[in-house]
């Protein structure tokens, strides 16, 4: 028999949470319906996110961004604020399943399922973006390069929600771009997915920030290539070494979707191709 | 001939149905007192089954029973062959070993059925196959076609010496005395991989036993309802009135859905018998990745010996064939290959040797195409390494090759699927290639846009293949066509339905015959109870077979119409017309009878009639034709392909199509648009991976990606007519035409686009990820 819990606000939500084997967060179900099907004992009970109204919504505040966990791909996809000051994060969210699976999967599910290949992590990490976290007795804010553990791993607890995800408003000078391949264009994992986030002046990079999916166990960045690009002046050539950089920093596997060496070549073909579009803005 | 009906691009009568969720198919098929099924199916490729407890399963509640091969007592046999043994060529091999309704002593494949549940409900009954525990000792398995035939290889079969499943060896001419003479000798290994035939809808039946009146009703997604009702009166030992086999609308069939007596086919209507209940079995994906045929895995040893103008002297192709764990469809997939592997050339000497290989993968029949594909893409390939080495344009070493018009009907020397000499009936093939180069400006391309395109750092390349299909096979398809008294038009064929539109084409045939409107009349199709002589829809047949059968029937009805409209309108028979339902006297168009009262006139109530007479306006007839129709087509295609992650995207695609007699434009090119994209995914996108104990690894529709809308290109459709002689109706087959060349095609165009790489490509299916596997070694030399 499948309990459904469905609370009416964050506080019940947080209340039926606080229990020794709390029950499992359904927003959109995308991913987990699919998981359910084949283990339906490890699903006996949902708490259904449909009433909350504070996991909702897109806002800008102060200085912030600031996205409620509910909000669906759909609307981060659509958000003008997001589009205005996000684009890497709008784009990643148009790259997403299919339009039906936009517009019931959520944000906070996309982080949460922690796939490699998930395609919001990137983005979000490249925008240096903070979960926020909430139990019944206590709030705490993790930076999301250090949210994820694994595949499927994160450090949300079992009695935690995921309330929002917020990151620094960011400058207008700055530039993001997402890149994605997958073996179809539409309805299809990634085999690699790469999001940049610089602030360039005069073709010279001020800082930057790459995030790569579905090369390592968890999404992640390359610090070494970052670090290596800042200060200087953006050309072909320079591109080309950071392409390379990039290849190395980074532990693809073999699976039956790509191979080591078609996933450590396209990654550096993604990044060669973010940073070039930063160059001809 | 001047037609009002055949020919014209007529809506399809039976998408009202389809598109507002009213057909039926066999899920929606309930029945009260019904019974679900569910089976366990073996985890291991190649496992021997030591025990198998079902006690548990059997206590669980809404369980009503389990069968295990031990339950099943005398009545457990192999299936039936489907195809009839082999030809009579000199020293073929053949050993036909048949799939089995539930395991006995060894798993042969994976997802081989143990043990079935019948439960109240599926979801108990998928619970209850839990609760079966089954000791396995698990066997090493054989994958690799070459290393099964090794000595010393695990064998599939333990009664066999190796894993020969079979050996068949063909001639033509001389082609050792060819290749002395050759200026050119190619030789290559060429592989073509495994694909699923991925249809919408999985396989299903529903089957309900009347036991006061002994009658069998069994809803099955078959392309051959008439051979199962067949096989299931010769293994349950009824008659063959109390069988009917109903295959209503199928969510595609596309080969694996023929006459295969698949296990459960054999199986849930036996169970029905036993329990007296009706019972319902709906496949679910993974089972159909696991339990559903496949096909094309076969590896080739090819040789061409050419002339330095680029004439082919001869062709030798040595192959091995992957048949799965079972060969119950015989050679015809072999078979097929050797009959499409000399292409739509007109090739003297020729020499083909296969070897047919059982491995514990799921079994191999023909799926949309049946050995064509990989015929196809070995002499296509094998015909652009050579123009390459002679220095010859792609377009000209095919068109010094092809059979000319005037050597038909053209004779192989080699046998077909039919085991009947390969005749090609007729064709005119220039023609047809050629509008496929206009319609795509091949020249144009060539000249102009390829090296401005290239200047701008684009990897643009074409691809122009030509291929020929055998269609339209025997043995025979019949017909009974009926003038009802509301004078409306009911027609019975044998056949089943997949998709083809046989509602509106059959139709159209008897429109033209009878005069009536398309939308009056009714078609049925697959029904047992309805019409129970014939064989089924595949091998490009329907149109063709059924068609022909349908024309035959409807145009002795129309003699009927004419002679007692002449008598009863006083009117000689060839002043009268059948138009908008009527026959009317040609001058004097108020002088009319309409065919409904015609109907009831035939069929009178009272008085005397003459001795010999038949009742009302209706006629059965057959058409056998006496070797298949070929068709012939040429694709043409334009793609993009990004060098570095090797994506692609198709620019243009081109079709050019002689299937004879074109019955309608509309459904003529809906089915070469699926198939076109059947063959896209066959080239690029589709590929099953067995690892080496034999799982299958992407098992799943989110694993095996089948291309999808964003993927397809348009496709543009041109026509061009040959009829045939073969048959009334001038007609050929169409229905897998659209899936052969394509891995070909994508081969050529992306050498072309990727030409400066020094790129051979030798194996299909494709992807991105193999694709820059291929090149990779040579990038690594050039550094």
């Amino acid at each position: 028999m499948t309990q459904i819990l469905v609370p009416k606000d964050l506080q019940e939500a947080l209340e039926l949470l606080a229990i020794d084997h709390p029950p499992r967060l359904l927003a959109g179900g995308t991913d987990l319906l699919v998981l359910r099907k084949d283990n339906p004992e490890k699903f006996a009970s949902f708490l259904v996110l449909e009433n909350v109204r504070e996991l909702c919504g897109i806002h800008k505040e102060n200085n912030r961004i600031r996205i409620g966990s509910r909000a669906t791909h759909s609307e981060i996809e659509h958000s003008s604020i997001l589009m205005k000051y996000a684009p890497v994060l709008a784009h990643a969210a148009a790259e997403i399943g299919s339009v039906q699976i936009r517009n019931r999967g959520t944000i906070g599910g996309n982080i949460v399922n922690a796939s490699p290949a998930g395609d919001l992590i990137p983005a979000l990490i490249a925008l240096d973006a903070v979960a926020e976290l909430h139990s019944l007795y206590r709030k705490r804010e993790i930076p999301l390069r250090e949210f994820f553990l694994g595949p499927g791993r994160t450090v949300c607890r079992l009695n935690e929600l995921l309330v929002a995800i917020h990151f620094e408003l960011p400058d207008a000078r700055e530039h993001g771009v997402f890149l994605k391949i997958g073996p179809r264009k539409a309805v299809a994992c990634s085999k690699v997915n790469v999001a940049v986030q610089a602030l360039m002046h005069h073709r010279t990079v001020e800082w930057i920030r790459i995030a790569l999916g579905a090369v390592a166990p968890t999404v992640i960045r390359a610090p070494r290539t970052e670090a290596w690009l800042q200060g200087k002046r953006l050309s072909p050539e320079l591109i080309a070494e950071a392409r390379a950089m990039v290849r190395e920093e980074i532990s693809p596997i073999t699976d039956i979707r790509s191979t080591v060496e078609y996933r450590r070549h396209v990654a550096g073909v993604l990044i060669e191709r973010a940073l070039e579009s930063s160059l001809s803005k | 001939m001047t037609t009002k009906f055949i020919g014209k691009r007529v809506k399809r009568n039976e998408d009202p149905r389809l598109l507002t969720g009213q057909a039926q198919f066999v899920d929606d098929v309930e029945i009260p007192g019904m019974l679900h099924a569910a089976f366990l199916r073996s985890d291991y490729a190649h496992a021997r089954l030591l025990s198998i407890d079902v006690s548990e399963a059997r206590k669980r509640a809404g369980v009503v029973a389990v069968f295990t091969a031990e339950d099943m007592g005398d009545d457990w046999q192999p299936g039936p062959p489907l195809v009839s043994p082999p030809p009579t060529v000199k020293d073929v091999i053949f050993h036909s070993r048949r799939q089995v309704p539930l395991v006995k002593d060894k798993v042969r494949h994976a997802g081989e059925a143990i043990a079935v549940v019948i439960a109240e409900s599926r979801y108990i009954a998928e619970d209850a196959v839990e609760d079966i525990l089954v000791e396995f000792e698990p066997l090493e398995a054989v994958i690799d076609l070459e290393k099964g035939l090794e000595a010393g290889s695990p064998l599939v079969h333990d009664d066999l010496e190796s894993n020969l499943a079979a050996h068949l060896f063909q001639k033509k001419g001389d082609y050792e005395a060819a290749r002395e003479k050759a200026d050119l000798v190619i030789a290559r290994r060429i592989v073509v991989d495994r694909g699923a035939a991925a249809a919408m809808e999985n396989r299903g039946i529903v089957t309900d036993w009347d036991k006061k009146s002994q009658h069998l009703t069994v809803w099955d997604t078959t392309q051959a309802p008439i051979p199962i009702r067949n096989g299931l009166v010769a293994r349950l030992g009824l008659s063959e009135h109390k069988v009917r086999v109903i295959a209503p609308f199928i969510g595609g069939g596309f080969g694996p859905k023929m006459m295969m007596f698949y296990p459960e086919e054999m199986l849930i209507p036996w169970v029905s018998m036993k329990l007296n209940r009706p019972i319902k079995w709906i496949e679910d994906r993974r089972e159909n990745f696991y339990a559903t045929t496949q096909e094309r895995g076969q590896i080739h040893d090819v040789e061409i010996a050419l002339s330095k103008d680029g004439h082919i002297l001869g062709l030798k192709d040595i192959f091995l064939h992957d048949t799965g764990a079972y060969d119950p469809y015989g050679l015809t997939t072999p078979l097929n290959t050797q009959c499409h592997v000399m292409g739509p050339y007109d090739i003297k000497n020729f020499t083909s040797e296969v070897s047919v290989v059982f491995t514990n993968k799921t079994l191999v029949t023909p799926v949309r195409g049946a050995g064509r594909p990989q015929g196809i893409y070995i002499i296509e390939r094998l015909l652009d390494i050579a123009a390459r080495e002679l220095g010859i344009d792609l377009i000209a070493i095919r068109k010094r090759n092809l059979i000319p018009p005037d050597a038909f009907p053209y004779e192989h020397e080699i046998i077909d699927q039919a085991f009947a000499p390969l005749v090609l009936d007729s064709g005119n093939y220039w023609p047809v290639m050629e509008k496929a180069l206009e319609m795509v400006g091949y020249d144009q391309f060539i000249e102009y846009e390829q090296p401005r395109l290239r200047a701008e750092g684009k990897y643009v390349g074409i691809g122009v293949i030509p291929f020929l299909e055998s269609t339209g096979v025997g043995p025979y398809e019949g017909a009974r066509v009926t003038v009802e008294a509301s004078g409306k038009i009911n027609v019975a064929t044998g056949i089943g339905t997949q998709g083809q539109g046989h509602f509106t084409s059959f139709a159209q045939i008897v429109a033209e015959q009878l005069g009536v409107a398309v939308c009056d009349v009714r078609i049925v199709t697959g029904d047992t109870a309805e019409f129970h002589w014939g064989t089924g829809t595949f091998a490009s047949r329907g149109a063709v077979v059924a068609g022909n059968a349908i024309h035959a029937s409807a145009s002795i009805v129309r003699q009927k119409v004419l002679k007692l409209a002449s008598k009863i309108l006083k009117t000689p028979e060839e002043e009268l017309e059948l138009e908008d339902g009527l026959v009317r006297v040609i001058d004097i168009p108020h002088k009319s009878i309409s065919l409904g009262e015609l109907a009831l006139l035939a069929n009178p109530l009272r008085g005397a009639v003459q001795p010999g007479t038949e009742p009302g306006l209706e006629a059965t007839a057959y058409f056998g034709p006496q070797y298949g129709a070929t068709a012939f087509g040429t694709h043409a295609m334009i793609l993009e392909i990004d060098p570095e992650t090797m994506m692609l995207e198709i620019k243009r695609y081109i079709t050019v199509e002689d299937c004879g007699t074109v019955l309608n434009p509309l459904i003529l090119e809906g089915q070469i648009h699926g198939g076109v994209s059947m063959g896209i995914g066959n080239a690029y996108y589709e590929k099953l991976h067995f690892d080496e104990n034999g799982q299958l690894l992407n098992a799943s529709f989110a694993d095996y990606l089948i291309p999808s809308a964003t993927e397809l290109p348009r496709i543009e459709v041109g026509h061009v007519e040959t009829q045939s002689p073969l048959n009334e109706l001038g007609a050929k087959g169409v229905g897998e035409a659209g899936t052969l060349p394509v891995p070909a095609l994508f081969a050529q165009a992306i050498e072309n686009a990727l030409n400066n790489r020094d790129l051979e490509i030798l194996e299909t299916p494709l992807s991105p990820n193999r694709l820059y596997e291929l090149l990779r070694p040579n990038e690594e030399k050039s550094r």
